[in-house]
């Protein structure tokens, strides 16, 4: 890697790192894995920055490297179940946000949905993307991408009913 | 309904509050990455090493027994492994003896030539995003099944953009009784990421023939899509 290639990947993260942190933490609900997911996609498109011809692409590029190393990292690990119940039966991580009532239920009703469904609504509605797009990046078609958000909105609120009755 | 997604916003845009708005650059990131583009610079040079060593074993084969040369054929040389960014997935499936069988054709909707090798992980996920149990077994490419010659290059499969691989699929039992949709999720391998594959029918399951037994998933290489 040149030392111009390394300066155009710096230059790279420093636009696009902290949205794509965001983006990382809405589908992982981990700061700390959000970084590191980050820090991973840059690394990938590092080899491959050579070959991206439209620079306004990086974008979409980043964003849908985000969303399949996410999907990774749940598949490989195989914990994502064990961990969605650990973190329901944990009390909040330190430096997590003080409870401020329904809105920390959201949140963790969000991150206990199917990380797919968890993906649609995030980029549906924190990321106000078409469902096209969305369908591009998960790969599949903008009316499952409906039903994904749709059965995801269902899900959390059943999750907020039960929480809130708890 | 618009309350409740008014507020689901508002939440997403404070969490995303949490992350500062700058970023220095970890030096960590910036040695993984010159690292990573080194070692596939290694692999490619490894790799031209090998297509020529095996190119030169052809030409002698084709030499000694009197066969003629391919007109032409493209260099995979400079080529480098697609990456799941690089494809978009389709599965086309049909009803098979109780089972679905069909294939996982895989675009390269990138802007370069690259290129696939080996066989996918294939994994199943139904309505509700959560993955399927199927017990994965390797199959033969379609094209040994249909007594085809071997693709050329074959088992690399080069893609230019627009060009397609596939790969055999053969799902049966799912028990209990799935009513679909399913959505399939291909692993490319060697950290190349894993995409999603949206289907022609995605209701298309195979029936419950039996309860006690597994749900088997066979799974061929990558070869040339037929319609590529």
């Amino acid at each position: 890697m040149s030392e111009a290639e390394g300066g155009r990947l710096a230059e790279l993260y420093v636009r696009h790192a902290a949205e794509a942190t965001r983006l990382a933490y809405m589908l992982t609900g981990d700061r700390q894995l959000a970084e590191d997911l980050v820090q991973d996609a840059f690394v990938k498109l590092a080899g491959r920055l050579v070959h991206l011809r439209d620079p306004g692409a990086f974008d979409a590029y980043l964003r849908r490297t985000i969303v399949n190393l996410a999907n990774s990292h749940f598949r490989r690990k195989r914990v994502e179940r064990s961990y969605l119940n650990r973190t329901a039966a944990e009390p909040p991580r330190v430096g997590d946000a003080p409870d401020t009532g329904r809105r920390d239920e959201l949140w963790n009703g969000l991150q206990r949905l199917p990380v797919r469904q968890r993906t649609a609504i995030v980029l549906r509605i924190y990321e106000d993307l078409p469902e096209q797009r969305v369908a591009d990046i998960l790969g599949c078609r903008p009316g499952t991408v409906r039903s994904l958000v749709s059965r995801g909105l269902a899900e959390l609120r059943v999750h907020v009913r039960s929480d809130g009755d708890g | 309904m618009d309350n409740d997604l008014n507020e689901l916003e508002q939440m997403l845009r404070d969490r995303a509050a949490e992350v500062p708005h700058v970023q220095d650059v970890p030096p960590t990131m910036l040695t993984r990455a010159r690292r990573r583009v080194a070692r596939n610079a290694v692999a490619s040079v490894l790799g031209a090493v090998v297509i020529v060593a095996g190119a030169s074993a052809g030409l002698a084969n084709l030499r000694g027994s009197g066969g003629t040369l391919p007109a032409s054929s493209p260099s995979v040389a400079q080529l480098t492994g697609c990456a799941a960014s690089d494809l978009q997935g389709m599965v086309s499936l049909g009803g098979a003896m109780g089972s679905v069988e069909g294939s996982i054709d895989l675009t390269n909707v990138g802007g370069a030539p690259c290129t696939l090798t080996g066989r996918p992980g294939v994994s199943i996920s139904d309505a509700h995003g959560n993955e399927v149990s199927v017990q994965v077994t390797p199959s033969e490419p379609q094209w040994k099944a249909n007594a085809a010659p071997e693709p050329q290059g074959w088992p690399v499969v080069s893609l230019q953009p627009g060009s397609a691989a596939s790969v055999r699929v053969r799902w049966s039992n799912a028990c209990p009784q799935l009513s679909g949709p399913v959505s399939w999720q291909i692993d490319l391998g060697n950290g190349a990421g894993t995409l999603d594959a949206s289907s022609t029918d995605a209701s298309f399951v195979p029936p419950c023939n039996g309860p006690t037994e597994p749900s088997t998933l066979e799974v061929g290489p990558f070869e040339p899509s037929a319609g590529a």
